[in-house]
């Protein structure tokens, strides 16, 4: 079973208990004390009270009390005798040449104290102040049971300031110090206590201000490197999607190259299929047809000038075949070579497109792989064939030399140039271009380098490592 | 070209893109007595305006040619000049391309390179009222 205390009730049976607690302990501190001092008392008062007597008669000399007689003297002492409670006195004074002495006690008694009688500067006399034994007894219980309760309340006084005191002094600020300690673990961290005006007290809440500060420090630069952390890995994030975005646009483009090359696959084809039925076919078709003339004109003449026409057809025929056979492989550069085959190359598009394609050589790079060869080749082939289409001009130059290892051929015309930035990827099935050149380059470690002015030139340079 | 035909000769258009292909038809043609080419042109533009024009006995119609393909010509003359009988050729020997010159109208068809042997053999079995197919076919 649980009471509910309010936090007032708590404080006043704390205060309750403590006061009762002072109490108890004030009651045997005196008694303690009392028990170590039981006489002292007695003299002292016996000592004050002589004093006290020698002091009135010090002061009735001025009254001319000496001229009363006996009588009226213990009378005028009586009260005060029995005010002050005294078994007997014994007085003797001389004051201006008379002598006074008096006594009222017939029995003398064993405790007495005697007091000098001063007036101006002089002893004139002394008092003689005793007690009796069952007065002295009686006194005795008396001072005992005042100075007992007087060191009680006076001890029970001092504990409970004490304790006040305490509370002040340490429960106060430690409170406080608590109170700040759960503000910090409640997460305030760098919460900092007031100063205490105690040194000791002071110094601990300065040492938890430090902590509190040390623990902001600590987690501001935690925070810090988490936010560092978190930019590495949003930075990180962000690479790896451009990668994975750069991979997915390279597969893009290979996925396009592919269907580039397939379609350009497939338009050599036709232009060559086509070539074999406009051009081959036609010329064949034609030729048996004059073979039949020749065979059924009945003039000799005729017939030889129709068999020489035919012959003229064959050949034309042959020729076709010749540069069909060309297009699809060049026999030449298998045997002889990219150098011979390049410039069999600029002679027979020259002848083909009516213009004018010259070859250099600086520096024969011999026998190539095939693989290197047929990608030159080609792309020399692409190149002038561009040159025909869109150069707007009859003139072009291809350069080949080597250079640091690697081969290189130039193509340049004087034509129309082009803006370099225009490069753009073609349309499936109208042939590859600088973008297909560029890629088929780059497959086998080359690289192509485009210099070009609008309206003034364009140089294509091709390079190819070699090994 | 053209050039004036003998009264009782069969009339011949040639259309055809390659000049010796036009060339070499009309030497064979012409060792026939009865066959008169009357106009050769190289286009199928021509071969229309010259087929309204002329109004051919046989038009041989190159099936690939430019501006209008033969087909289409032999399509257009059946609509205009139904009696004009049309010969197509072409270096195709696939049956799809001979079925489609069938289908616009065409009397024949006959593979170029054939045509050394067959041509004259097409020009009277059209002219006969009967429809002319390849032999190799």
């Amino acid at each position: 079973m649980r009471f509910a205390i309010s936090n007032r009730h708590t404080v006043f049976i704390e205060f309750a208990g403590w006061l009762s607690l002072s109490v108890l302990l004030g009651v045997l501190i005196a008694i303690t004390v009392q028990s170590q001092t039981d006489s002292q008392p007695i003299q002292l008062y016996l000592n004050n009270m002589a004093v006290d007597l020698s002091e009135e008669i010090a002061q009735t000399l001025e009254d001319d009390i000496w001229n009363l007689d006996d009588k009226a003297i213990s009378k005028y002492f009586c009260g005060l005798w029995k005010h002050l409670g005294l078994a007997s006195v014994c007085i003797r004074t001389e004051f201006n040449d008379v002598l006074f002495e008096k006594k009222w006690s017939p029995e003398p008694d064993p405790v007495f104290h005697r007091r000098p009688v001063w007036h101006n500067g002089k002893t004139i006399g002394f008092v003689e102040v005793s007690v009796s034994k069952d007065r002295l007894n009686t006194l005795r219980q008396a001072l005992k049971r005042s100075g007992l309760t007087s060191m009680a309340v006076a001890f029970s006084a001092i504990w409970l300031v004490c304790l006040v005191l305490a509370r002040l002094i340490i429960a106060r600020p430690l409170r406080k110090i608590m109170l700040g300690l759960r503000t910090i673990a409640g997460g305030a961290y760098g919460f900092q206590l007031a100063g205490d005006r105690s040194v000791e007290i002071d110094g601990i809440i300065r040492e938890i201000n430090a902590l509190s500060s040390e623990i902001l420090n600590r987690r501001n630069q935690l925070e810090s490197e988490i936010a560092v952390r978190r930019q590495a890995e949003h930075d990180l994030a962000k690479l790896n999607a451009e990668l994975d975005e750069r991979v997915k646009e390279r597969t893009r483009r290979l996925r396009r190259m592919a269907g580039l090359l397939a379609s350009a696959q497939d338009a050599e084809q036709r232009r060559i299929a086509e070539g074999l039925h406009d051009d081959v076919a036609q010329l064949l078709a034609a030729s048996r047809m004059k073979l039949q003339v020749a065979t059924r004109t009945d003039s000799p003449v005729k017939a030889r000038e129709i068999l020489h026409e035919t012959e003229d057809l064959i050949v034309q025929a042959n020729e076709r075949l010749r540069h069909l056979s060309f297009e699809l492989a060049s026999s030449t550069l298998g045997r002889l070579g990219l150098r011979v085959a390049l410039d069999e190359l600029c002679e027979d598009m020259s002848k083909r497109y009516g213009m004018n394609f010259s070859f250099h050589c600086d520096q024969d790079p011999g026998l190539l792989p095939e693989e290197m060869a047929t990608v030159l080749f080609k792309s020399t082939r692409e190149l002038l064939f561009n040159v025909a289409k869109h150069a707007g001009t009859d003139t072009a130059l291809v350069f080949l030399t080597l250079e640091n290892g690697a081969v290189k051929l130039i193509v340049e015309d004087h034509g129309k140039g082009f803006a370099p930035d225009g490069e753009k990827t073609p349309d499936p099935g109208s042939g590859l271009g600088l973008f297909g050149i560029r890629e088929r380059l780059q497959d086998i470690g080359g690289s192509v380098r485009i210099e070009s002015a609008p309206g003034r030139y364009s140089r294509i340079i091709l390079l190819l490592p070699l090994g | 070209m053209s050039s004036s035909p003998p009264p009782a000769a069969i009339r011949v258009l040639l259309a055809d893109d390659h000049k010796i292909v036009r060339t070499a038809l009309r030497e064979l043609l012409e060792l026939e007595p009865d066959i008169a080419v009357i106009c050769d042109v190289s286009d199928g533009q021509s071969a229309l305006e010259k087929i309204l024009e002329l109004s051919p006995d046989i038009a041989f119609l190159d099936i690939r040619m430019l501006k209008i393909s033969g087909i289409d010509v032999t399509r257009q003359v059946k609509q205009l000049r139904p009696a004009v009988r049309v010969i197509c050729f072409s270096m195709h020997h696939e049956k799809k391309i001979m079925e489609a010159a069938f289908d616009a109208g065409a009397a024949g068809y006959l593979v170029k390179s054939d045509a050394a042997h067959e041509l004259v053999r097409a020009v009277r079995t059209v002219m006969a009222g009967n429809p002319y197919r390849p032999l190799a076919e």
